[in-house]
């Protein structure tokens, strides 16, 4: 009888599979009429290891391998095996597949073989797609080498998508090494196309290679394209919301990419479906040739329906010893900004703007630390401010988040961006008799996990940091309050997305508390009223502030703004501005999308 | 299905003195060690009770473990059990069939092959014939992915490959006495190369329909393709279309042994008189899996 203790315990790799387990090497294949036949030789040789060491295991052990093995069986692609293998964790962690991903998944294995571009629209989740089709693939041993090439700003959010909703542990490549030693890799294509790196990819034979943003494959000129063009793959999906970006050439360029002469040679294909390079000619012939290689999926019947998302600008009113600080360090950060150490780094005065909107506590940590790093003040008005800032004993804004839970009697999550915030709210709301729970990006991931499930059990109110709510969906609750405002609207959407994604049942409802006079009334002005984010497509925030291809960060961009103008005034009619481009990206994007898929 | 994935449960705690405790009905738990559990959840997990139930409802409800076919657990399970027995050994015992029947049976065969003649029984001997019994795994590889599982005997003496069923669970495991053993005259090696003989003979006579099917595919899928390079100078390029194209549409079939055994079936030696108008001694071994006599 085997002791348990004799089980061999496989180092793992990226992908989960053991690293002692070598690539299969077959005999010379015998050739027969109609295919040929391989007898593995890696197979037979650890038979025969074990023959020469006269390893015999025992009967029983056998009988029930071979009773496994039976079990491991692939037949065809009928059924998807990672719908049910992934079943249970789907439930644990709330990942529901879409019929129309599910639909997605099933074509391109069946019908496309594998070579793919997904090009559904935002927010219909064309990373849980690729995922699956990724998972399928490898639960049925068609793929062991998968490549996945994203902007680099993206790679760790596919590392998480992918373990967190498939299993699949890949890796982040980081160095040369990595390309040769990892099953599964998630690198930055802007990486991978230059020296030494494209080198050694194209000396890698791979079983499927996804990219992630393709449009930007969409130059054959380009270092990205050739790159992509000169990998061996097998499989091969591509993922973007916007297949067509200008003209007809580039969506030539894409499908010529993917599978070479679908679309036949340029010289024809412009015969045949192009009128001139933004007009398509035989529309419907090409639509036809199309979706052999492309999946859109689109909003409305059939896909998604999301539930309303209702937003609530609550004013805060100051109270006078509260606005004479507020007051204070504003100026202090004007003055401080044309100051050496502030004018390469403008970070610190950024975060100490977006403090003193949060809470003085948070403020009066920053202040210290600036104090202590610079050891800057000579008259001594640092001291004084941060003396005020413990003075004060009253906080208008946790008044406020007091009665409004007490209105809402249901399960609400607080969002605010600074620990000593968090500290503050939950002090205030255990003392006024709430039940609160904490979320912040130091917990392990089994104790979010815990937090998440008494909070679903329990109830009560969750405060949470950005950093804590990452990779975490809280469907099952309808109440956000943003306790302060993040200058990025991709962090404000990313919040609001723990809980209005796919699965929420319930119309979400948010409160964004906004200071009087201060900069998040402006923050306020352009996010809801200029651009209205807050009923923007989920998702569709990101396409646009890819397109608008700013050198600055969006926090940069509003911090230079509130620099450069004194009056409330000024600032308005910049923040107007910045507005208008936005919303003119967003014009653009929608028009790019032609009526052909 | 259900039940084979049950009995693999079962029967894979058991082999591991593991007895999970039915602690609600449908659910079981058991107490799982660190290395159980690193084998099953890699190398980051540890020991821990292990709750697990066959009904999906039950799984939702009380958040035990599913193990279904095709749900993540039995995968796990499949896969620890797999890299187990790579070879095993075993021999079937003689008193598993009762001689005088088989005497009885050799006597009558005899009988209606040379009716003229009386047979008598000398004597006989109780020997086992070596074997090597491979579980192969056999994928038809094309677009898709068919599979299948064959258990052969490769007799070591003749090189003959047969598909007896053996009835694994009347063999008893190590070897037998090794002056009753024939000497095997095959190699392992030479065994496989007669399997692998007798696999491609048995696939040359097969339906072709779906190698015919995905050589159709693959044909039109390369003429576009050459269609697509002919005025294109890059050759490295069409190459390495085809070398990709070739890899997921090209129909073959791969064969891999998962485990071996050597096995000692059961023979029958007999030294048999045969009287007519002469007296002649015939040996005759007789193979109870086969239900075969040699010389027959």
């Amino acid at each position: 009888m085997l002791d348990p203790s004799q089980i061999i315990v496989p180092l793992l790799n990226y992908s989960g599979q053991s690293l002692t387990e070598k690539e299969e090497v077959f005999f010379e294949p015998y050739q027969l009429e109609h295919f040929s036949v391989e007898f593995s030789r890696s197979g037979f040789s650890s038979i025969i290891r074990e023959l020469r060491k006269g390893n015999f295991d025992d009967l029983n052990w056998h009988r029930l391998a071979q009773l496994a093995d039976q079990l491991s069986l692939t037949q065809g692609f009928s059924e998807l095996l990672c719908v049910e293998h992934l079943a249970q964790h789907w439930q644990q962690v709330g990942v529901i597949p879409y019929p129309h991903q599910i639909k997605t998944v099933e074509r391109v294995i069946k019908e496309m073989r594998g070579l793919a571009i997904l090009a559904d629209e935002v927010g219909l989740g064309k990373t849980i797609e690729a995922g699956m089709i990724l998972k399928e693939y490898l639960l049925r041993g068609l793929v062991k080498r998968a490549l996945i090439l994203t902007p680099a700003s993206l790679c760790w959010q596919w590392y998480q998508e992918l373990a967190e909703k498939f299993q699949i542990y890949a890796g982040i490549q980081r160095s040369e090494w990595d390309w040769e030693h990892a099953d599964i890799l998630i690198a930055s294509i802007d990486t991978a196309k230059m020296e030494p790196h494209a080198e050694i990819i194209r000396n890698i034979n791979y079983d499927m290679v996804i990219v992630d943003e393709a449009h930007k494959l969409k130059n054959t000129a380009t270092k990205a394209w050739q790159l992509v063009n000169s990998l061996e793959k097998k499989y091969c999906l591509m993922l973007t919301a916007t297949p067509v970006q200008n003209n007809l050439k580039e969506l030539y360029n894409l499908i010529t990419l993917l599978k070479p002469g679908h679309l036949g040679s340029y010289r024809t294909f412009k015969q045949k479906f192009m009128q001139d390079l933004r007009t398509p000619k035989n529309p419907g012939q090409l639509r036809q040739l199309l979706s052999e290689v492309l999946i859109r999926n689109r909003r409305g019947e059939g896909t998604v329906k999301f539930t309303k998302r209702n937003v609530y600008p609550i004013i805060v009113e100051l109270t006078p010893p509260e606005r004479a600080l507020y007051d204070q360090i504003t100026e202090l950060i004007r003055a401080s900004s044309t100051l050496a150490p502030f004018k390469a780094n403008i970070l610190p005065l950024i975060t100490l703007q977006r403090e003193v909107c949060s809470s003085f506590y948070a403020a009066g940590i920053t202040l210290q630390k600036i104090y202590e790093k610079h050891g800057m003040d000579p008259d001594g008005k640092i001291m004084a401010m941060m003396n005020d800032a413990v003075r004060i004993r009253q906080n208008s804004k946790c008044d406020i988040i007091e009665k409004l839970v007490s209105q809402i009697q249901d399960r609400v999550i607080i969002f605010t961006e600074y620990k000593a915030s968090q500290e503050y709210i939950r002090y205030r709301l255990e003392k006024a008799n709430f039940r609160t729970l904490a979320f912040d990006g130091s917990l392990s991931r089994g104790r979010k996990q815990w937090i998440r499930y008494l909070f679903q059990k329990e109830g009560g109110v969750l405060v949470s940091t950005e950093s804590g709510g990452e990779g975490l969906n809280f469907q099952f609750c309808n109440h956000v309050i943003n306790y302060d405002l993040p200058w990025n609207p991709m962090r404000l959407e990313q919040r609001i997305g723990r809980v209005h994604r796919l699965g929420q049942t319930k119309d979400v409802h948010i409160y964004n508390l906004v200071t009087k006079d201060t900069i998040e009334e402006h923050i306020m002005f352009l996010l809801h009223e200029k651009i209205n984010m807050f009923q923007m497509i989920l998702g569709e925030l990101d396409a646009i502030l890819m397109h608008l291809k700013w050198d600055k960060s969006f926090e940069s961009q509003l911090m230079h703004i509130f620099l450069k103008h004194q009056s409330k005034e000024a600032v308005q009619r910049e923040l107007e501005q910045l507005g208008d481009e936005i919303l003119k990206a967003r014009e653009e994007i929608r028009r790019q999308q032609w009526d052909l898929f | 299905m259900e039940d084979a994935v049950r009995e693999l449960v079962f029967q894979f705690f058991e082999l591991l003195n593991l007895k999970p405790l039915e602690i609600r009905k449908g659910i079981y738990q058991v107490q799982i060690d660190d290395q159980l559990a690193k084998e099953l959840d890699g190398w980051r997990a540890k020991g821990r009770l292990f709750q697990f139930t066959f009904d999906r409802k039950l799984a939702q409800t009380y958040g035990a473990e599913l193990i279904s076919p095709g749900s993540y657990r039995l995968d796990t399970l499949v896969r620890a059990i797999q890299k187990q027995a790579v070879l095993s050994a075993g021999y079937l015992p003689h008193d598993v069939f009762y001689e005088p029947a088989v005497r009885r049976k050799i006597l009558d065969r005899l009988k209606i092959a040379h009716p003229e003649s009386r047979f008598y029984v000398l004597d006989y001997q109780l020997r086992y014939g070596p074997y090597f019994w491979i579980t192969l795994r056999i994928s038809y590889l094309a677009y898709e992915k068919q599979e299948e599982l064959r258990k052969l005997l490769v007799d070591l003496i003749s090189g003959r490959v047969v598909n007896y069923h053996v009835p694994s669970d009347l063999l008893k495991p190590g070897f037998c006495d090794q002056k009753l053993q024939y000497r095997r005259r095959l190699s392992f090696k030479q065994a496989y190369q007669c399997l692998q003989q007798e696999i491609v003979r048995e696939l040359k006579y097969q339906d072709p329909g779906w190698a015919l099917a995905a050589a159709q595919n693959l044909a039109a899928e390369r003429a576009r393709l050459e269609e697509f390079f002919r005025d294109l100078p890059d050759s490295h390029e069409r190459s390495l279309r085809i070398a990709e194209l070739m890899e997921r549409a090209k129909p073959r079939v791969q064969v891999r042994p998962l485990r071996a055994a050597v096995l000692h079936l059961p023979k029958f030696e007999y030294r048999i008189m045969q009287v007519d108008q002469v007296e002649k001694i015939n040996r005759i071994t007789y193979d109870p899996v086969s239900n075969q006599c040699d010389p027959g």
